[in-house]
């Protein structure tokens, strides 16, 4: 590999994931005996354990949508982040006589959710609870699957429903269904209209990237957290940058 | 104790690598890897979404034949789906039957959900501030507010100072929502790639590795 | 054959036997020299391991052995006709340890007797009633037992005790209450020698004792003129010493009854110092003991082993009874001694029963959580009512409302075909689109994405429908392609919409063409962008596509003049620019977006290098780019509508958040005031 086939090489991005990779192997081996320390509270997700606690006991179901976005473009990353939800959830509520149900808008969210569900169940040594029918395929199309999603709301006793993934402004109506059938609605998107509508409709909403912390405040695993503080410091990094830059922009250095 | 890396994720990591390299580094072996692996990943994705649909057929069949509630509309589903598909095979998806079926059944529906969309976030709007009232949702309101009349003339009148290229509307839109959206997208992004880096080490397996 | 006499129920069993045929108790002593005078020659014995002066000894007690129970069978006559249960009662009273029966068996055979009537009246006195009995011997027993305890115990009642103010141990206080542990308490104390006295002088000390505590228990009142104090210990000692024969030339030099060269050198009756002080100090203790003793023994009390029997009805179980293993040995070649081990093991001494509580305690904390729990389980069964919901609630009827008066808004201006409202000024981002479009040639490959869903058609159709429009009128070689699975057929339908209401004819493959659906998300997108050819082969309905003329010198996507994307999502519309645009060297990009995507979109037209260049946005883009259009589509039709739609939904939105946040202040305000009243 010599230096001109390297020409047009994109060397400053490879070296923004190389520091954030090494960023996060440090913290995720030096924080492994730390308690975890949130920079600051999300009321979002103490809510959310009460909730799942409660639902235990009141024999209800928790419901996760997914979302319609797929993994293979950038709204993948919210997906997984909805699998490690149903991955939490699935845990905490396998004493239930309700399990979890998942739905999704996409065919591989669907088959990725059904195979979470199986895997955790299969850990936990509850195999004989789960039913493929627990990660569903609600609609190919974005109306479609609000459709598909709403009868849930009106059919199943939910305690809770969290929306972990790609939405767009649809999730209107399935907060709307939530906020009907008294369900405690917590909804995070990657998508900013969706962020701005679930601002507006649902009880308990996740603006920014507060849905990318999931992982870290459901103690999903060490990884999570120091991807989390890998994060914070990187977002300083490119406040500063972004500043700096302005500012020599505006004096003409640039 | 030597832990054993299954399979699935040793591809999982290698493929990622291979890929993410292949996006900073322009090297002839690594783009045409790259490139062999994006074909796969396409088929597999288009694959992926027949599979949703059978498992869509699955699910509401089993509604049907266990004659759970509401069954009846799992059996509408069912028929139209059948119906649909056959219409596309048979004729094609070009074709007038399918196209007709597509603008007389499927637009109308999900255009009335849009409506029915416009009349509930008017009514979230208008709840909003009773369910949380501080300095944000009172923000939040009177953006809306801004950008609703700015958009179209307040009863056949534009008002000057909000409407027009120079006017508030598009002052809004075109800096502190622009700002706002940015600031955002870069912890969107940042949350992705901490996201992408975790399945590329295998710390989060999303596919029952 | 001969007879044995039983050391605890003094009835006669064969010889033979080891164990007492009444009740059960050993006859015949595991360990150690001793063996009924019945059968054993005084003087006989084993003799190896036994010392002259024990074997004296054992002469002397065989004797008075004899005599003892001798003794005890003349009194037992009296007690044949006695009830069957109070032998039962003797059976049972197997608790009493073996050093106790036989030290009550020793100070009879050294001579003590009583006179039934003395028997009698010691029957009622003190806690070891005998009355219940019914058997002199057991009487006799019991005497010989305390007259040996006397001077180191008091068994009295509570209420009798003296009140010199003298300190009352705690097992000794338990005798007036009839406690068997006090009961047992006393049996122990009464087996317990302070100090370290010689063997010897411990039993010339009980000698002392019993001669003196005979005479105290003869008839209840007169134990009130005992003058105790004539029983302390170091008294007794000197008194038992004076009585006891001499024996000491009997001592032998060796262990463990060597005496040390202080006390080899001292005269017989003259105590050590050490002996001294160990026996006033028990003195002290054994006085307030003798007068408590002395002070429970009032008529009509049970005996200790029938005290014991009886059911407590108290919460606290009581201990059980320890047996005190620190007795001094009164007979064999032993006696005298401290600590000696038990003849029979300690597993054949039946323990005196715990006494347990027959009643079950609960507190008052446990009372009350399980008169909960009772009501918890008693309300399952009940089925709780079913709260009738309201079939219309007024959030419905306010729904309804806004519905109503959205679609009248929105309807009527549609349905009378209303266009007095103004259509917008084109803004730079429009005109600049409209100038694009305006340069493209005739036949000339422009790639049309539409890439939004059915539901956004009513404003994506309205914003770019005149974009279509004016590439049909520049004859532009349309090449539809979608990423979304419903994009090919809304392809379909945008160009039949923009056909029928502005007259054009695009029908075939000569004018458009359809790639279909392009999977993979960005992914897929990207391997578009970089060989369309290889990810497209065939159209939609199966034609070869790339075989149309416009289309046959397209490798690239960097190939046709433009590429035009519509779409609803900001995501698509980053997607298009982030991963087509760099691959497109000269050629433009246009986006026709929805207004919801226009903060996201806006920095890529705005940015240098510019990203974008044309950017229609909304029903509001669209009605501005028709604006500048010889003739109107759909924006146009769209306008008057969407214009008091929004007017509308600003007033309503304003009104109802007014309305709704005094009402929510009101009534906090409300449950406030009626929580502080």
């Amino acid at each position: 590999m010599s230096l001109e086939n390297l020409a047009g090489s994109d060397i400053a991005g490879l070296l923004f994931v190389l520091v954030f990779l090494g960023l996060m192997i440090s913290f995720a081996l030096s924080g492994r005996k730390r308690a975890f320390q949130p920079s600051r509270e999300i009321p979002a997700f103490d809510r959310l354990q009460r909730v799942i606690g409660l639902a235990v006991e009141a024999g209800k179901r928790l419901h996760l949508t997914l979302g319609r976005g797929g993994i293979t473009g950038l709204e993948g990353a919210s997906a997984v982040i909805g699998l490690t939800i149903l991955e939490r959830f699935a845990r905490v509520a396998s004493v239930s006589d309700r399990p979890p149900v998942a739905t999704s808008g996409d065919g591989t969210l669907a088959i990725l959710s059904q195979d979470t569900l199986r895997k955790t169940f299969k850990t936990i040594g509850a195999e004989g609870q789960y039913d493929p029918a627990f990660g569903q395929l609600s609609g190919l199309t974005p109306m479609g699957y609000a459709a598909g999603t709403m009868p849930l709301f009106y059919d199943e006793p939910l305690a809770a429903t969290v929306f972990a993934g790609h939405f767009g402004s649809e999730v209107a109506l399935l907060t709307d269904a939530a906020g009907q059938n008294d369900v405690l609605a917590l909804a995070g998107s990657d998508s900013l209209p969706a962020q701005a509508v679930m601002y507006a409709t649902a009880e308990q909403p996740l603006i920014g990237e507060e849905l990318y912390a999931a992982g870290a405040y459901l103690k999903a695993g060490p990884m999570h957290l120091a991807s989390l503080r890998a994060q914070d410091i990187l977002r300083w990094v490119l406040v500063l940058a972004i500043i700096i830059g302005a500012g020599l922009k505006l004096l003409g250095f640039l | 104790m030597r832990q054993k890396i299954p399979i699935s994720v040793s591809i999982v990591i290698g493929v990622g690598i291979i890929v993410l390299l292949g996006y900073f580094i322009k090297f002839p072996v690594l783009a045409v890897m790259q490139q062999i692996l994006l074909q796969w990943a396409l088929t597999l994705a288009a694959v992926a979404l027949l599979v949703g649909a059978i498992n869509l057929l699955n699910v509401h069949f089993r509604r049907v034949s266990g004659r759970q509630k509401n069954s009846s509309y799992s059996l509408i589903l069912i028929l139209s789906l059948l119906f649909t598909f056959a219409l596309g095979a048979l004729f094609g998806p070009k074709s007038a039957w399918s196209l007709w079926v597509f603008n007389h059944i499927q637009v109308p529906v999900e255009s009335s959900l849009m409506g029915l969309l416009a009349v509930v976030l008017a009514f979230a709007s208008v709840r909003m501030l009773r369910r949380q009232l501080n300095l944000f949702s009172l923000v939040f309101l009177a953006t809306a507010l801004v950008m609703l009349l700015g958009a179209a003339p307040v009863l056949g009148i534009e008002i000057p100072g909000l409407h027009g290229p120079d006017g508030l509307r598009a002052l809004i839109a075109q800096v502190p929502a622009v700002a706002g959206a940015r600031g955002i997208l870069i912890g969107i992004g940042l949350g992705t790639i901490a996201t992408g880096l975790r399945v590329l080490m295998g710390a989060d397996r999303p596919y029952g590795g | 054959m001969g007879e044995i006499r039983c050391p605890m129920c003094g009835k006669p069993n064969p010889d033979e036997l080891d164990v007492c045929q009444y009740c059960e108790a050993r006859l015949k002593p595991l360990i150690g020299p001793f063996e009924p005078a019945d059968t054993h020659e005084p003087g006989e014995g084993k003799g190896d391991s036994v010392t002259d002066w024990l074997d004296s000894l054992r002469e002397h007690e065989g004797g008075e052995l004899f005599e003892a129970e001798e003794e005890i069978s003349e009194g037992e006559e009296g007690a044949d006709e006695s009830p069957e249960w109070p032998a039962e009662v003797a059976s049972e009273e197997a608790g009493i340890p073996d050093w106790l029966a036989g030290l009550g068996k020793s100070l009879q055979e050294e001579g003590e007797t009583l006179p039934e009537a003395e028997v009698g009246a010691e029957q009622d006195a003190g806690p070891f009633r005998m009355g219940d009995l019914g058997e002199a011997e057991k009487a006799g027993e019991e005497q010989d037992f305390w007259t040996a305890i006397a001077p180191q115990e008091e068994s009295e009642p509570a209420e009798q005790l003296p009140s010199s103010g003298e300190e009352i141990p705690d097992w000794l206080q338990g005798f007036g209450e009839s406690e068997p542990a006090a009961q047992v308490e006393s049996d122990q104390v009464a087996q317990t020698e302070p100090g370290e006295v010689p063997d010897w002088l411990a039993e010339l000390e009980e000698t002392a004792g019993l001669e003196t505590s005979t005479d105290a228990l003869e008839v209840e009142p007169e134990l009130e003129e005992i003058d105790w104090e004539a029983l302390q210990p170091d008294q007794v000692d000197l008194e038992a010493e004076q009585e006891s024969p001499p024996v000491s030339e009997d001592l032998p030099a060796a262990a463990p009854f060597t005496l040390d060269e202080e006390e080899a050198g001292l005269e017989i009756g003259e105590m050590p110092e050490w002996l001294a002080e160990v026996s006033e100090e028990s003195s002290a203790e054994e006085a307030p003991l003798l007068e408590e003793v002395d002070a429970s023994l009032t008529p009509a009390e049970l005996p200790g082993w029938l005290e014991a029997m009886r059911p407590v009805e108290t919460a606290a179980p009581v201990a059980p009874f320890i047996e005190e293993s620190e007795g001094i040995e009164s007979r064999g070649p032993l006696a005298g001694l401290r600590g000696v081990l038990p003849i029979e093991p300690e597993i054949t001494h039946l323990e005196k029963p715990t006494a347990y509580a027959i009643k079950l305690q609960i507190s008052d904390n446990e009372r009350e959580h399980a008169s909960l729990f009772e009501e918890l389980v008693l309300k399952e069964g009940v089925p709780a009512p079913v709260e009738k919901g309201i079939a219309i609630s007024p959030q419905n009827i306010l729904r309804v409302v806004i519905f109503l008066l959205l679609f009248l808004a929105v309807g009527w201006p549609i349905y009378i075909g209303s266009q007095s409202v103004d259509l917008p000024l084109p803004s730079r981002e429009v005109n600049q689109t409209s100038q694009l479009i305006d340069s493209v040639m005739v036949s000339e490959p422009v790639l049309l994405a539409v890439d939004y869903e059915p539901g956004f058609s009513g404003e994506m159709d309205a914003a770019s429908a005149s974009i279509v429009d004016h590439l049909m009128i520049r004859g532009a070689y349309l090449a539809l392609v979608s990423t979304t699975p419903t994009g090919p057929a809304q392809a379909e339908r945008l160009i039949k919409t923009v056909n029928n209401t502005a007259g054009h004819a695009y029908l075939d493959a000569s004018q458009y063409a359809n790639f279909g659906y392009v999977s993979g998300g960005p992914a897929g997108l990207l391997s578009f962008a970089q060989a369309p050819r290889g990810v497209i082969r065939y159209g939609l309905n199966g034609e070869p596509v790339w075989e149309a003329a416009p289309l046959a010198d397209i490798q690239t996507l960097a190939d046709f003049a433009y590429i035009v994307v519509i779409t609803d999502r900001p995501e698509t519309a980053r997607v298009w620019i982030e991963q087509v645009q760099p691959t497109l060297r000269d050629t433009e990009m246009i986006l026709v977006v929805s207004a919801q995507a226009e903060p996201l979109v806006r920095p890529y037209y705005e940015g240098l290098p510019q990203q974008v260049g044309g950017l229609v946005t909304g029903v509001a883009g669209g009605a501005a780019y028709e604006n500048g259009m010889p003739r109107t589509i759909l924006a146009r039709k769209y306008w008057d509508a969407f214009s008091y739609g929004l007017t509308l939904a600003v007033i309503f939105i304003l009104a109802g958040s007014i309305f709704n946040t005094l009402a929510g202040i009101l009534a906090k305000r409300k449950y406030t005031f009626k929580d502080q009243k």
